[in-house]
């Protein structure tokens, strides 16, 4: 299992190499000119080559990426044109405003839509599976921006229950900061319900038609223990997958969310830089994300060999 | 389990009723000019008004009231706050003048008035400025304002390469509280670029913390001094104790939220999360805070508002734009009155130059180019276009111009393909230069040659690569920046306005200006946002009563 953890890590450095210099040349080949952005209308063409050579745009491309790499590997993130500060000071709070969005939505999703699988799959066929399926199919159907619109205008706009937008640190204000976060993690989580119910059902299913769980029902194990124990269990797999993407998708899958809801995240960070061409900033966040995916990748791998020890010997 | 449905039901149904039962929060019938749709109202009016709309609903005083913290809710989100030579466009103007101060600043006509100059003179032979700065002024780190630190501040913005103090050579500071600039040569927007667009930081802090520490911590002579700045989401500021003004500002603090979408800006207002809607360039927007009632704060003089155009790219010699005959057609070929009117919802204003009707720059004599569609093809014809050409029509818009102004152009046989680009295109097609149309986009201000430079001059940092720069404008551009008084250069920028839209089409099209609009809750007062300047306000005189 050593040897097999030592060469995904291997694989992942080159993988996040390749990632980085693709976003860099990316970046650096669309048009726009982030000193004339930070500068605003009134930049003169004197202004706008003195800043260039103050943030070291006028050095070759590759010079650049190589003094990017090496700032990544001591620390030294570099410095972002557009919000002019360090880096290494906006990212904490970012990563932390969409981790309070998306854990509790991750947690939610995955409790309520594998028990909702689990429930069409045992009664299948029956009323509750045709509700359960037909409301995935809605939810999976549903695009969250309309969803955004339709929150805010009841809870918000209509009862006067909640905010329409942004963010309180939980540690400031835990009330309100609970309060701001309702819609947002609801609107993230309803389509994942759906997702994960829709997995949980099949999977399930794919598993109660086998013979190890007839043997079971032979042997007289009673109904729930050969479901949630049994089966359950052998359709992890393909749950764990589905649930590895999402973790992946933590950081880099609620730009829309944040957007609409006004949530100073990373996703809504990435926007801004990709919009002002802040090259550093776009380079330092897809990183972090490409880390992020990377890392729940290989927690995945790890944990396939732990479901099906059949996965390790292969 | 039927039981337990039904509780849960009629649980639901009574939580539903009990949301419906409130009803969201109405603007006021008045408001802060005593008229719900008011627009444009000049300031000594909205006083009056003002005071008369309170006094029916404060009999007791009807006098500003002390205290509150305003919720600014703004798409504006800055990247240097307090190193004010690097904070030069637009967006950074309502939040300098939260922390800092000019020598002078706009009046209702467009005029310099006072603010940390109580005087000021310009002298065309010996080429100097002079300004008398007001006494007893402190910076809010306890520093003094005075003639050394306007020097210093200036020598700051000569450095960081500004164009307003592109001429200055030397300062002298003579006493206390006169400051004298000589320019190496007479530029006759010197006194409004240097009087307006420089912003006087503490020297003590600056020097003693340096730049980098300077850009997110302003130490100026402002109403306001910085409490926080969570970058890109807020910015909050507290009461100046130290302000120069007896009894001002009347709010305890300002936060400045910064909201990119435009929907969630137009809710978080509606469910009056903020105070003021800042800045709404959202035809939409504007569209729906208008029929709601609310209180419309929008800009008197035209300047810092931005002007919208279509502009040919006239330099390349075998292009068909490189003809002023065919650029002449293109603007007879295309009905302005109808695309303002129908696209526009009344939001927009038709400009015939770069300038607002009424404006010391705008010229009476341009002719301008009315919908004659016939004159377009005869000049077609003349230039040996007569079965027209192709080109391109650049666009990042999402409104209705582009396709419109095709068609029309279709019409007389310029057959214009429509192409869709992004902002971060279009941007890079300013400077670098483009071949066929796109939208023209340029700051209207008092004076015509500063801005107008940057696009006219071979050398200008916007739109200029792609059109020509007939030698003629270059020399009346020249003469304005040398004008020796205020009449020979409004006589030239007319002239030149001619020139330039008339006679050379070389703008191409000018079509509309939009003025910002700032929505405001009834118990907002006199924060005149936007009415001398479209991006700037008066935050030491905003003051609110209860909500």
């Amino acid at each position: 299992m050593g040897r097999y953890i030592v060469k995904r890590v291997a694989q992942s450095v080159i993988v996040l190499l390749i990632v980085t210099l693709l976003i860099f040349l990316v970046m650096h080949s669309i048009p726009g000119n982030p000193i004339r952005l930070y500068l605003g209308d009134g930049a003169t063409t004197e202004q706008i080559e003195y800043y260039t050579e103050v943030f070291g745009f006028d050095q070759p491309v590759l010079v650049q990426y190589v003094k990017w790499l090496r700032g990544i590997v001591t620390g030294e993130w570099g410095r972002s044109i557009c919000f002019a500060t360090d880096i290494t000071t906006l990212l904490p709070d970012r990563i932390v405003a969409t981790l309070s969005v998306t854990i509790p939505s991750l947690v939610i999703s995955v409790i309520l839509g594998v028990l909702l699988g689990i429930i069409a799959a045992v009664k299948r066929n029956g009323w509750i599976d045709s509700l359960v399926s037909g409301c995935a199919n809605i939810g999976m159907a549903t695009p969250a921006f309309w969803l955004a619109i339709l929150f805010v205008y009841i809870l918000a706009l209509k009862c006067k229950l909640l905010p329409v937008q942004g963010y309180t640190p939980l540690t400031e204000d835990f009330t309100l900061g609970v309060r701001k976060l309702v819609m947002p993690v609801l609107v993230l989580s309803l389509g994942s319900i759906a997702y994960y119910a829709r997995q949980t059902r099949s999977a399930m299913l794919e598993v109660i038609n086998q013979d190890f769980i007839r043997t079971a029902r032979s042997k007289g194990l009673k109904e729930r223990t050969i479901m949630l124990v049994h089966a359950l269990h052998n359709a992890l797999i393909p749950l764990v997958t589905v649930l590895g993407m999402s973790i992946g998708n933590l950081l880099g899958g609620t730009v829309l969310v944040e957007q609409v809801f006004c949530i100073p995240g990373i996703g809504s960070l990435l926007l801004t830089a990709i919009l002002n061409v802040d090259y550093i900033l776009v380079q330092d966040i897809i990183l972090i994300m490409s880390l992020f995916a990377l890392g729940s990748n290989l927690i995945v791998d790890i944990l396939y060999g732990y479901i099906d020890p059949r996965i390790r010997v292969k | 389990m039927k039981k337990r449905f039904l509780v849960l039901v009629l649980a639901a149904a009574m939580a539903l009723s009990a949301c419906g039962g409130e009803q969201p929060q109405k603007p006021a019938e008045g408001n802060q000019e005593g008229n719900p749709k008011e627009e444009q109202q000049p300031p000594a009016e909205t006083e009056d008004q003002g005071q008369a709309d309170t006094d029916e609903k404060e009999p007791a005083s009807g006098e500003p009231v002390y205290g509150g913290v305003l919720k600014v809710g703004s798409y504006l989100s800055p990247s240097v706050l307090g190193y004010t030579p690097e904070c030069g466009s637009n967006t950074n103007i309502q939040y300098l003048r939260l922390n800092f101060n000019s020598l002078c600043n706009y009046d209702e006509t467009g005029a310099l008035c006072e603010d940390l100059a109580t005087e000021w003179s310009s002298d065309y032979e010996s080429k100097t400025l002079t300004f008398k700065l007001r006494e007893g002024v402190t910076f809010s780190d306890g520093t003094p304002f005075n003639a050394e630190a306007v020097k210093w501040n200036i020598e700051q913005y000569v450095e960081a390469k500004r164009s307003e103090t592109a001429e200055v050579e030397s300062i002298e500071t003579p006493d206390e509280s006169t400051v004298v600039i000589h320019l190496s040569s007479w530029n006759s927007s010197a006194l409004n670029s240097i009087g307006y667009m420089v912003y006087y930081m503490s020297p003590t802090a600056v020097q003693e913390n340096g730049v980098e520490w300077a850009r997110e911590n302003p130490v100026g002579t402002g109403p306001f001094v910085l409490k926080e700045w969570e970058k890109g989401v807020c910015i909050s500021y507290e009461k100046n104790e130290n302000y120069f003004e007896e009894g001002r500002p009347y709010l305890d603090g300002i936060d400045m939220q910064i909201i990119e979408d435009s929907t969630t800006l137009l809710n978080a207002f509606k469910n009056r999360e903020i105070d003021i809607l800042a800045h709404c360039d959202y035809t939409r927007v504007n569209m729906e805070l208008d029929s709601m009632g609310f209180t419309k704060l929008s800009n008197l003089t035209g300047i810092g508002c931005e002007g919208t155009g279509l502009i040919c790219s006239s330099a390349a010699e075998n292009s068909p734009w490189a003809d002023a005959k065919v650029r002449q057609a293109m603007c007879y070929a295309v009905d302005v009155d109808t695309l303002v009117e129908g696209i526009g919802f009344g939001y927009q204003q038709k400009i015939n130059q770069w300038a607002v009707e009424g404006a010391s720059t705008w010229s009476p004599n341009v002719k301008g180019y009315a919908y004659d569609p016939e004159k377009a093809k005869a000049l077609l014809a003349e230039a040996g276009y007569g079965d027209g050409f192709d080109t391109v029509l650049y666009t990042e818009r999402s409104d209705g111009y582009a396709v419109s102004i095709s068609e029309y152009l279709d019409a007389v046989g310029i057959r214009a393909a429509v192409e869709q680009i992004d902002d971060n295109k279009l941007s890079d097609m300013m400077v670098n230069g483009w071949d066929g149309l796109m939208f023209h986009y340029f700051t209207i201000t008092p004076d015509l040659s500063l801005y107008m430079s940057r696009h006219l001059l071979a050398d200008g940092a916007y739109y200029a690569p792609a059109i020509l720069h007939p030698q003629d404008c270059l020399d009346i551009l020249e003469q304005i920046k040398t004008a020796k008084d205020e009449e020979t250069k409004q006589q030239l920028s007319w002239s030149l306005q001619e020139k330039v839209y008339d006679e050379y089409a070389l703008f191409g099209l000018p079509l509309y200006t939009e003025p910002l609009a700032t929505f405001v809750y009834e118990n907002v007062h006199d924060c005149q946002w936007g009415f001398y300047h479209a991006s700037a306000w008066e935050p030491a005189d905003t003051w609110m009563d209860a909500k």
